[in-house]
């Protein structure tokens, strides 16, 4: 990927997660900031899988924990939950690609007439990987807070 | 204030914090610290349907005479408004610094600020949202104007159905058929798109139906140990993903599977 597509990425995958805090119903002034978060963490997972070429649950979970950390060291000068931006900043890299394709195995699964077998297969692998990229992002997002903040107050 | 008055005020903060959409330990801190601000010591136990707050105190300076004052309160509404619960976290901060007193906090909790975005505005930012969601994950650009459109019929139809309060997954599921069914009969027979296209623009047209926030609180809350509370918010992320996909299976029961 050329640089120009880098930043192609890191501005598109922005976008939602604006959106997705606005949604929340999170003040205009901390909107840049999940911003930021959506942008880093789609850009982290595509540099992740393409240059350090990981696989995708790896790359979300470094994604997701990179994200967590940068909101362990922004939200307390913001004065503001870390909660408020990790979340939306999450959204750009949800497996939305892969559960779609594993439900529409099963329902091709269930109207097929001939071999099952091609759904079957494709049901595994896609399910299986978005249940591991949703705990990759789930495990990246939690696991350094618990780090930080073992006696520390969140806010 | 009276002290059963105060220990209200607490069961009050608290409640309307897991309302709002804060993970467990922040509720559990924050209550606790605007008590402790106050001169009290408070106790504050989140479950998945209630809360409760026993608030420590002494009336004499004899601290071997300690009273005790406990309060429920029924958690009964969930939802996720950021700016409220920031809202709550800021007037924790206030109490700690000295600049409210009680009476103060219980006047601001009756003045709680609203949503702070229109509803049209957030129709317009999904359709944009959802057609940037297209191009990250490799759309081109009549998938981009798909997503836009369905993105934002699916957003119209979350809020007019909101407008009802209706039951959480009902909803769900009806905004999952009709994101299915937009995207699919715009992008099909407008732009005629390929498959793997169409499919992205009907992946991402479901993008506002994510329940990332029930799941990442969830996840929170079983990794610091409040197992009962986490896994009651996992158990309400995996039913509305199982109303979407119902959602989205109706919707296949009507459309030419083969074109998918």
């Amino acid at each position: 990927m050329s640089i120009l597509a880098y930043l192609m990425d890191f501005a598109y995958s922005a976008v939602p997660g604006a959106v997705f805090a606005m949604l929340f119903g999170t003040p205009l002034r901390y909107i840049p900031y999940a911003a930021l978060g959506g942008a880093v963490a789609h850009l982290t997972r595509t540099v992740c899988l393409n240059n350090l070429e990981l696989g995708i649950v790896a790359a979300s979970f470094i994604a997701s924990t990179v994200i967590s950390v940068m909101f362990i060291l922004i939200a307390p000068r913001l004065k503001v939950p870390r909660l408020v931006f990790t979340v939306a900043s999450i959204i750009p890299i949800i497996p939305g690609k892969y559960a779609y394709f594993a439900l529409l195995s099963i329902i091709q699964m269930h109207v097929a007439n001939e071999t099952k077998s091609q759904f079957i297969e494709t049901f595994f692998e896609n399910g299986i990987i978005t249940l591991f990229v949703m705990l990759a992002i789930g495990m990246g997002i939690a696991m350094p807070a618990l780090l930080f903040y073992r006696n520390r107050p969140v806010v | 204030m009276q002290h059963c008055d105060f220990v209200e005020l607490i069961a009050t903060v608290a409640r309307r914090m897991y309302m709002c959409g804060a993970e467990t330990r922040l509720i559990i801190q924050t209550s606790e610290r605007i008590a402790a601000a106050f001169g009290y010591k408070a106790v504050v136990i989140v479950n998945s349907c209630e809360i409760s707050v026993k608030l420590l105190y002494c009336e004499s300076e004899d601290l071997s005479k300690q009273k005790e004052c406990t309060t429920f309160m029924r958690i009964d509404g969930h939802g996720i408004d950021m700016n409220r619960l920031i809202f709550y976290t800021h007037l924790c901060q206030d109490a700690e610094q000295g600049i409210i007193t009680p009476e103060e906090l219980q006047e601001k909790l009756e003045h709680i600020p609203q949503f702070p975005y229109s509803r049209t505005l957030l129709v317009i930012a999904v359709g944009i949202a959802t057609a940037a969601y297209s191009a990250i994950n490799g759309g081109n650009l009549a998938a981009c104007v798909t997503a836009l459109i369905a993105g934002a019929v699916t957003m119209t139809a979350k809020e007019l159905l909101k407008k009802y309060h209706l039951f959480e997954m009902f909803v769900f599921t009806i905004c999952g058929m009709i994101s299915t069914l937009s995207s699919f009969y715009i992008g099909n027979c407008i732009f005629e798109l390929d498959k793997y296209n169409l499919a992205i623009a009907m992946v991402v047209s479901l993008l506002i139906l994510v329940p990332g926030f029930q799941f990442v609180n969830g996840i929170l809350d079983l990794f610091k140990g409040y197992t009962a509370v986490g896994a009651t918010r996992l158990i309400n992320t995996v039913m509305l993903i199982a109303s979407v996909c119902l959602g989205i299976m109706i919707a296949f029961s009507m459309l030419p599977i083969n074109n998918l």
